[in-house]
């Protein structure tokens, strides 16, 4: 410990203004502060602070997304950590190399963005791939509009939107059958090619045809699907646990998961031959992961709590709707980057009419 | 009466409820300034001999609001600077200034609460500044507490002198028009209900109960809260438990108020308690043998709103309420972002520390994070009893929008920094408010203030 802060203390002029590897200082502090945090002191009044920094907010995330992880593992074997490797490393030089043009600190945002990441794609997705969409996703998505805490839309959507655009034939049939029995696929190493022999198609699409999966298969993942989206239960345990630290808002997440509930419910009593019934749209597909962990973003979604609700209600509308009556099997991806560029618009109206309620206060 | 907001931080330290009765000093170093008042004009000279009680300086620009030797004792001017020093003390019955000339520009009972030193425990609510003495009080606003960690509790106080307190407050509904209203925590215990009781015997008196967050005691949070509109050419007195104690002692029993009641708590500090001691008593010889081993900040007030003790400061000032211990970090932590956390509380859930229920932690000087752009957690509008939006302003102020910053409610303010205290991005957004607000006072309200502030009676 102490051998660490001594190694730190005395590598930190080469760093600095002048110091030989200046370019490379937002490296040296993103290490520094990831191993021993800050060592600032308050300079005026509050003389105390809360102990919760973004690291800590970030890390609740990556937490939460464990029991995911653990399941998409399991069903779809240790090419998923591989993928998570490569959307790390290819990720982070772009992260890296934006804070040292901009001489900025590295933000703890990208954890999140690329663990997520290969979470959303089909387990087979080729890793060149998983590169190509994560930098796209952190370079359009985020830096371009400034870095964390002021991009409109969510990195990790725009990477998966972006391949989904370029490379659709992939991005729609890399789906495989999930591993069963006491190992599942933790022992296999799948890739595209074995996708013919494998290859299943993901429940949504198979309701297209009127075939279901049963509910229970839905809520533990033993479906086709992205590596981490299959299993509803470890990303309930892992959402419910978010909101319980309060890293993520339940306004969002009940409004989503209650419009898909309610209108999928109207659509399927209405119609029972044609629609799949309420439950199976809530467990089925990227709800969970896109209603826990990427719709609830607070960079993207509104600020006001009212505009949260709306943002929720606006997106779970959107799912039903593609998803049931557009070409896509899976409307999450799309109804959340339409929420996102909504909620500016959303914000604004709960924030004008808050200021006119402070105002009439007097 | 709707409060919003708040938020107690659980400080280790916490004042107990004993008051220890300083030794008697051999000096006093009166500091000339304190938040809000500055006595510049001196009426004494250096090497000159003063009674307990008589008037070493005033405050031109507040009335003309008194220092008091609180003892008798030699003068010495400018040494330490910006201090009136006072040696070779003597405990002396105080000496008490002449009846004032009724019919002056003063109400008599308002000058003797001046030339007796309770002045200065008075505010207006609105705007915490020393209230004019002419102007007619349309109400008093009294809060039995301080809920900031840590300043003098006002159930230690009570406790003492229950009987003085309600005098006090007789006192006070003689000099005020309209009613009083008694803050009074929501809390159980036997003082609360005694003093329930007294106060539903009194017609003038209006009991309110507040919820125990921080900062829902403050007078502008109270005011807005009662409905109490800033009217121009009258004002809204504040007080706190003290200061009806200072008024009781000043118009019942005629005496100078010369000591004070200070709390001294914090995690810097070896046993918390209260004090009571003459104003000027000298810091050092009051937290000798009190402070841990370790480095420390002193604060003059509580941990959200108190200022660092300077090392030009010496002693109590007229105005001082308590004073906060905080530690320096002396150590850092490996990986601390992905400890259980059983031994930080943190407003968020994020910390094991929330199955702790009734931990309090050693706070220290700490940033605790590094600064980055605000990620919309929304904490900040949770907490701020003035109902803003701090995270909006602090995009607007970015953006150097003043107008819409004034259009947000930004002058509705009241500084409390919880906002800046739970901010997990680290952002100064106290600051960032309090110094937009001195702009828009400044530049956009100077020429139409005038018309705004008249609010028809």
């Amino acid at each position: 410990m102490r051998l660490l802060e001594n190694l730190f203390d005395r590598t930190r002029p080469l760093f600095g203004e002048t110091g030989p590897f200046r370019a490379l200082r937002p490296v040296a502090q993103a290490a520094e502060a990831f191993f021993l945090g800050s060592d600032e002191t308050t300079e005026r009044p509050p003389h105390a602070r809360d102990p919760l920094d973004s690291k800590r907010f970030m890390m609740m995330v990556i937490i939460a997304l464990l029991p995911a992880l653990l399941a998409s593992v399991y069903f779809f074997g240790t090419r998923v950590l591989v993928m998570m490797a490569v959307s790390y490393i290819a990720g982070g030089i772009v992260e890296v190399a934006f804070a040292m043009v901009r001489n900025k600190d590295i933000h703890e945002g990208f954890f999140v963005t690329g663990f997520l990441f290969p979470l959303v794609l089909p387990p087979t997705t080729p890793l060149w791939m998983v590169a190509v969409g994560v930098i796209f996703g952190v370079l359009v998505g985020k830096e371009v509009f400034g870095g964390t805490g002021r991009n409109l839309f969510n990195p990790v959507l725009v990477g998966r939107t972006f391949l989904a655009v370029a490379y659709p034939r992939h991005l729609a049939s890399g789906f495989v059958q999930p591993g069963e029995g006491h190992l599942g696929r933790l022992d296999q190493y799948i890739t595209i090619a074995d996708v013919d022999a494998l290859s299943g198609a993901t429940p949504l699409a198979l309701a297209r045809q009127g075939e279901y999966a049963s509910l229970w298969e839905l809520l533990l993942g033993s479906v086709s699907g992205s590596a981490g989206e299959t299993s509803a239960l470890a990303l309930l345990i892992g959402g419910l646990f978010l909101c319980y630290t309060r890293v993520v808002n339940y306004r969002n997440v009940a409004g989503i998961l209650g419009a898909v509930f309610v209108l999928s419910a109207a659509l399927h009593y209405g119609d029972p031959g044609r629609f799949a019934p309420p439950l199976f749209h809530l467990l089925a597909g990227g709800l969970f992961i896109g209603a826990f962990f990427m719709a609830t973003d607070p960079v993207t979604s509104p600020l006001t709590n009212g505009g949260k609700w709306l943002y929720g209600i606006l997106i779970g509308v959107l799912v039903v709707v593609i998803r049931n009556f557009s070409g896509y099997v899976e409307g999450v991806m799309f109804a959340i980057l339409l929420g996102n560029l909504a909620s500016p618009l959303l914000d604004e109206v709960f924030i004008q009419m808050r200021i006119r309620r402070l105002q009439l206060e007097g | 009466m709707k409060l919003r907001g708040g938020y107690n931080i659980r400080l280790a330290g916490r004042p107990a409820g004993r008051v220890d009765v300083l030794s008697e000093p051999d000096r006093l170093h009166l500091p000339q300034r304190s938040r809000r008042l500055r006595f510049t004009q001196l009426f004494v000279k250096n090497g000159q001999r003063v009674r307990c009680g008589e008037v070493l300086a005033h405050d031109p620009t507040h009335f003309g609001v008194p220092l008091l030797a609180p003892r008798g004792g030699t003068v010495r001017l400018r040494a330490p600077r910006g201090h009136v020093t006072l040696e070779d003390l003597v405990v002396e019955p105080a000496h008490v200034p002449p009846d004032p000339p009724s019919g002056g520009e003063i109400d008599p009972k308002r000058q003797w609460l001046i030339d007796l030193g309770a002045w200065p425990f008075f505010a207006d609510a609105h705007s915490g500044a020393l209230p004019d003495p002419q102007l007619p009080a349309a109400a008093a606003i009294v809060a039995t507490t301080h809920l900031e960690p840590f300043t003098l509790r006002g159930d230690v106080q009570l406790h003492e002198s229950l009987d003085a307190f309600l005098s006090g407050l007789d006192h006070l509904t003689d000099l005020v028009e309209g009613p009083v209203f008694v803050a009074v925590p929501r809390a159980g215990g036997e003082l609360a209900s005694r003093l329930r009781q007294e106060l539903a015997g009194r017609e003038a008196l209006q009991p309110v109960e507040i919820p125990l967050r921080y900062p829902l005691d403050h007078f502008d949070v109270l005011a807005r809260a009662l409905g109490l509109a800033r009217q121009r050419g009258r004002t809204v007195w504040g007080l706190r438990t003290e200061g009806v104690l200072a008024v009781d002692q000043a118009l019942t029993l005629r005496k100078p108020v010369l000591d004070r009641v200070v709390s001294i708590g914090g995690s810097g500090v070896t046993a918390p308690m209260h004090l009571r001691a003459p104003i000027g008593y000298p810091l050092e010889a009051l937290l000798a043998g009190r402070l841990v081993d370790r480095p420390v900040r002193v604060i003059d007030g509580g941990v959200l709103n108190g200022e660092a003790v300077g090392e030009r400061r010496l002693g109590l000032d007229a105005e001082s309420t308590g004073l906060t211990v905080l530690l320096e970090p002396t150590r850092r932590e490996l990986f601390g972002f992905v400890r259980t956390g059983l031994d930080r509380l943190s407003y968020s859930n994020c910390f094991l520390s929330r199955l702790r229920p009734r931990y309090a932690e050693p706070l220290t000087t700490a940033v605790r994070g590094e600064h980055r752009p605000c990620i919309g957690c929304g904490f900040c509008e949770e907490l701020c009893p003035a109902g803003i939006m701090p995270h909006l302003i602090h995009k607007l102020a970015y953006q150097d929008a003043l107008e819409e910053i004034d259009r947000c409610g930004a002058l509705k303010c009241v500084a409390c920094g919880l906002c800046t205290y739970v901010c997990p991005s680290k952002l100064d957004l106290r600051r960032e408010i309090v110094a937009a607000n001195e702009t828009i006072v400044r530049d956009l309200h100077t020429a139409e203030s005038a018309e705004t502030e008249e609010v028809p009676a």
